[in-house]
């Protein structure tokens, strides 16, 4: 049998295509999107910038200490996401329009070695991005890091190339179906009278999206830090559970436009489904607040400092939430919007930053309002 | 064509089969019907190895499912569930990735879209899928599901949907791919007044099994006494249950 092109990738294509094609006819939309992230992006490195060099000699003295557990421990996270990786290849290709396909052989091993060079491109563009950004402080302990950790690199690529497909029979994909449909008791606790199945749809949808999501694979790098103490365990480890309540609260948020078609017959008004689903959001949201709240702590910051932290995060994840139902019925304006917010606060931080706060209860009050006035169904 | 032996299926831990056997042939059109939640639609993924069994052996074409699952799906076109086609892609792109995926001759996007046109989903072809209606997406699935024109089709309530113009003209394009005889059809489907005129056969899906087996000589016989009809002896035999 000639080797045929495996469907997801003939599938991946194709969206990418369309893709283009979007932005290119959307040409205004599309400059604005990259400058804006590329303002971000400038933020985010000056901010980077204005941190102390002095920890970066510390911390290359600690990899060069812990170098071999560094190996070892980088092998195993990323064997392990390897695996991970093409057991959710296949649960994709599961669940897609062409699962009764029949699959060759060697198309097969085709895709995987496809999911194995993305995979081993992200975490070399990965590694040399975090060594740029230390080398912009500290070229001396960016190169002693590099060195230290030359083997770990050897050692996920070697994991990426020789790890083992899992076994991925119908029977492995069912099993892996129900882990993820399983949803926690609390959450019908949180459930509204009239969509009592909606937040357990939320949940399993989210959380069946952060396990897609950067979550998973950033296991590798937080492992990178050496638990010499225990800030250095419980900050990447805490850092990395944010990351996964931050996709799972996205995820949510992303999610409104889709209960309209889940619900195809009769839609939700924006109402409804705020009052349905707030109490989980809210539950997400403050979950991921004490995190942040924990990790601000270990590193010493006042109780000021966490008050207005924990309701900055409530703020805009409710201010999210609420822009999330306004647009339902145009999901992929989202983006667009979450950026011009962002630029729109970051502009108003930089000239006045107390007008930040009122500004941003301003626009939450109106976008409640707004909200809440939807009362009937869509 | 098809040959299932001793099938077991579980779902929840409930079996959905239960010791299934079943033979089918080309050049049958068979409906399979029975009442809600008797697996007809798991019978159909499990023919595909889209399920996990517990027991039992299925076989396509000679092909043993479970160690030859390649060759038996080359032999099997399934229509494509509305729910499952990706939203990002127009119609005519769906075509283009399962033609390529199953490295089809040119010859056959020919017969697909000569397909399209008959169930009216020509002016849809540039529609992105998820702008089009349950019945559009439903169409798209069958050309698509059907391109390779594979010796045994599997169709899952792909009448579901159609308007009336596209359902008669899908059931006349099928009369006619069974009138060929080199094709097996199986679909299930709660529309059993097609039995009285259409399928060549009905099998009627009891407690985990085939329950009844209608063929096509005691259909037949049922379509020329006019005391009976072959919709009551099929709502009977589904009632027995």
């Amino acid at each position: 049998m000639p080797a045929l092109p495996h469907p997801l990738t003939l599938e991946e294509r194709l969206l990418a295509e369309n893709r283009w094609r979007a932005r290119r006819a959307a040409i205004g939309e599309s400059m604005f999107l990259g400058a804006g992230h590329a303002a971000l992006l400038l933020l985010a490195v000056w901010a980077w910038l204005r941190l102390d060099a002095g920890v970066f000699a510390a911390m290359a003295a600690r990899v060069e200490l812990q170098a071999t557990s560094a190996t070892l421990a980088v092998l195993v996270a990323t064997a392990w996401a390897m695996r991970q990786r093409l057991a959710r290849d296949a649960r994709r290709h599961a669940r897609s329009s062409q699962a009764a396909l029949p699959i060759w052989r060697e198309t097969q091993r085709r895709r995987d070695t496809r999911v194995r060079t993305r995979f081993a491109l992200a975490l070399t563009l990965g590694a040399a991005a975090a060594w740029a950004l230390i080398a912009l402080h500290d070229a001396q302990a960016a190169t002693r890091i590099a060195a230290a950790l030359r083997f770990a690199l050897l050692a996920a690529w070697l994991a990426i190339v020789f790890v083992p497909a899992p076994p991925l029979g119908p029977d492995r994909l069912d099993a892996a179906s129900a882990r993820l449909a399983r949803v926690p008791r609390w959450i019908d606790r949180l459930a509204a009278r009239d969509l009592p199945h909606l937040p357990q749809w939320w949940w399993q949808r989210a959380a069946s999206t952060w396990m897609r999501g950067r979550a998973a694979t950033a296991l590798g790098a937080g492992l990178l830090l050496a638990p010499s103490e225990a800030v250095a365990v419980v900050v990447p480890l805490t850092l990395l559970a944010l990351m996964a309540l931050v996709n799972a609260l996205d995820a949510a948020h992303r999610l409104a436009g889709e209960v309209l078609r889940l619900l195809a017959e009769r839609p939700p008004g924006a109402r409804r489904l705020w009052r349905n689903l707030w109490p989980l959001q809210l539950v997400l949201a403050a979950m991921a607040a004490l995190l942040v709240l924990g990790v601000l702590h270990l590193l010493g910051a006042g109780v000021a400092v966490l008050l207005a932290t924990a309701a900055a995060i409530l703020l805009i994840a409710q201010i999210d939430f609420l822009l999330a139902l306004v647009l339902r019925r145009r999901p992929e304006r989202l983006p667009i919007v979450r950026l011009q917010t962002g630029l729109i606060a970051i502009a108003v931080a930089g000239a006045f930053a107390p007008l930040l706060l009122v500004g941003a209860v301003a626009g939450w009050i109106w976008l409640l309002r707004r909200v809440l006035r939807e009362d009937g169904d869509a | 064509m098809l040959e299932i032996a001793g099938l077991r299926v579980e779902r929840g831990g409930r079996a959905v089969l239960d010791g299934l056997d079943w033979r089918v042939e080309r050049g049958e059109w068979i409906g399979l019907v029975g009442a809600n939640g008797t697996g007809k639609s798991t019978l159909m993924a499990a023919i595909v190895g889209l399920v996990a069994t517990q027991a039992g052996r299925i076989r396509v074409g000679g092909h043993d499912l479970a160690e030859q699952t390649a060759a038996a799906r080359d032999l099997c076109a399934v229509a494509i569930a509305p729910e499952r086609l990706p939203d990002g892609l127009t119609v005519r792109q769906l075509l283009e990735l399962v033609h390529a995926a199953r490295g089809l001759p040119v010859a056959a996007m020919a017969a697909s879209l000569q397909l399209a046109e008959r169930l009216g989903l020509t002016p849809w072809l540039d529609a992105f899928l998820g702008a089009c209606s349950l019945g559009t997406r439903q169409k798209a699935g069958i050309v698509a599901g059907l391109a390779p024109r594979a010796p045994l089709w599997l169709l899952d309530e792909s009448l579901n949907g159609l308007d009336p113009v596209s359902a008669y003209a899908f059931k006349e394009f099928l009369a006619e791919q069974q009138g060929r005889g080199d094709t097996a059809i199986v679909l299930a489907t709660h529309g059993i007044e097609l039995a009285e005129r259409l399928l060549t056969r009905v099998c009627v899906l009891r407690e985990g099994r085939i329950g009844e087996d209608v063929d096509r000589a005691r259909l037949d016989a049922i379509r020329a006494d006019p005391a009976h009809s072959v919709e009551a002896v099929l709502v009977a035999a589904m009632r027995h249950s």
